[in-house]
């Protein structure tokens, strides 16, 4: 066999190959993570970023008033806070409303921060978690927290956050999501915490989660 | 460049994707959850009323729209809610304009009349003796004189498409077709995208803020699709319970700007329908 021969064979293998190689190539290039129903990876990131000023939000990625939550959030807090480092951000998305993970990647594009984490969460347990965690009536997303510096998630119920608001009906009206209101309780408990030089932006540490 | 090089530089890539396709082989990568798998444990835990929806899949179209679940229903009721209610709404009988319009570093008073059921009449004071009238009644369109900053077929697709209420007012009873395009990032907001084909021909994508409904940017194709001029409304403010923008853009569709209306007052006059 001529060596062009050979090479044209390797060209052949290699073609044949490619569709299954394309799966973790793609994966690894997926803007969030994919959560497995005991949420150990999200639990493990909020954990692991004890003392820092924690948000978790649960939306639908083809949810309208979700995405326009976060779309607020980004103009309210994370166009004006910059990359803080002592801001981390985790971002659940649940299959309400029907969505499929194949709308995660587009709305994981409202907010621009690099602190922020997105997840996929295709059971949707996070939000039954929430809604006996709160003592909430009803099954629980369009939800939106901020978590004190010393909390620790240490069991399967779900933490109770410091501030929260929400865009359901049937949860109290004096908790609708407010992005100025919200922002200005990030504040208020970023204050407490020493900024750092990182809070320009410019330090490479302190990310929310190992990439 | 030999055959032989050409077909080695185009399978270069190919070779970077060996050891992951190696170890897809030898079971030592998973494979990735495709995005249209479903599996036994989508949304178990997520009660029916938070899955159904009135349409079968979300819908986006273009590369800068989100796809949404809302139904085309839900963002016209917003919309309704926005601008008073539909019975207040209904209960305007006539709105008057009174403004001005800038065309380049010139500007001319401006005054428009609109009344139910769908017609329109605005004027442009040119100067001392000259006036730029263009109207709309219910059975047709003229325009006197050259509409300061929009071209002659510009002003009549402007006409053309006019509603009184809006475009979104009793569609289906119009025969509109209204479908939902998504989501937008427009300038501090993020917008519904709604597609209107209209039985004249005429097509229109509006923007409305997801907050308060408002149709704050809007483009009109002609019959034969091509987009014909877009409009910006910006300065919504409410009078009489409804809302009404205080200033609009026009736009040429290569985005140049044509005019600028800026409204100083907005009389509403009511009376039951």
């Amino acid at each position: 066999m001529t060596t062009s021969a050979k090479f044209q064979l390797l060209c052949a293998a290699l073609l044949t190959l490619g569709p299954l190689a394309a799966s973790p190539m793609e994966r690894s290039s997926k803007p969030y993570v994919v959560l497995d129903k005991t949420l150990s990876q999200l639990r493990a990131d909020f954990n692991a970023n004890v003392g820092k000023v924690r948000m978790l939000y649960i939306v639908g990625p083809t949810c309208g008033i979700c995405l326009r939550g976060l779309s607020d959030l980004q103009e309210a807090l994370y166009s004006k806070k910059g990359d803080d480092p002592r801001l981390v951000t985790f971002v659940v998305h649940v299959p309400t409303l029907g969505a499929r993970e194949n709308s995660v990647a587009e709305a994981t594009q409202l907010i621009s921060n690099r602190y922020t984490t997105n997840y996929w969460e295709e059971t949707g347990i996070v939000g039954r978690l929430i809604q006996q965690s709160m003592g909430f009536s009803k099954y629980t997303w369009d939800y939106w927290t901020i978590y004190d510096t010393s909390t620790i998630w240490s069991d399967d119920r779900m933490p109770t956050p410091a501030f929260w608001q929400h865009q359901l009906s049937g949860l109290p009206v004096d908790h609708k999501l407010d992005a100025t209101a919200f922002a200005a309780k990030v504040d208020e408990m970023l204050a407490h915490i020493a900024p750092t030089a990182a809070g320009s932006g410019k330090s490479t540490d302190a990310i929310a989660r190992p990439q | 460049m030999s055959k032989l090089q050409s077909l080695r530089r185009a399978h270069i890539p190919l070779l970077t994707l060996i050891p992951a396709a190696v170890a897809l082989a030898d079971g030592t990568a998973t494979p990735a959850a495709g995005p249209e798998t479903p599996s036994a444990a989508y949304a178990s835990e997520v009660p029916p009323d938070e899955i159904d929806n009135s349409q079968d899949e979300a819908i986006g179209t273009g590369q800068q729209s989100l796809p949404i679940a809302q139904a085309v229903s839900e963002i016209v009721d917003q919309h309704v809610q926005g601008r008073g209610g539909y019975e207040r709404l209904k209960d305007i009988a006539s709105v008057d304009y009174t403004g001005t319009r800038y065309v380049d570093c010139e500007h001319y008073p401006l005054h428009a009349h609109m009344a139910r059921s769908n017609q329109s009449r605005t004027w442009i004071k040119t100067g001392d003796a000259s006036t730029v009238e263009s109207a709309r009644s219910d059975d047709d369109i003229q325009v006197h004189g050259a509409p300061q900053g929009l071209q002659i077929e510009q002003e009549r697709a402007l006409l053309q498409t006019f509603d009184f209420y809006g475009p979104l007012i009793d569609w289906g009873r119009k025969r509109y077709d209204v479908r939902r395009l998504g989501m937008e990032k427009l300038p501090g907001v993020l917008a519904w995208k709604l597609e209107i084909d209209r039985p004249d021909g005429y097509r229109q994508i509006l923007w409305l803020n997801s907050h308060y409904g408002d149709i704050v940017k809007e483009i009109i194709f002609d019959p034969q699709g091509s987009p014909v001029l877009e409009i910006d409304r910006h300065d919504f403010r409410s009078v009489e319970g409804s809302r009404f923008a205080f200033a609009i853009e026009y736009k040429a569709p290569n985005g140049t700007l044509l005019a600028s209306d800026r409204i100083q007052r907005v009389e509403v006059k009511r009376a039951p329908s």
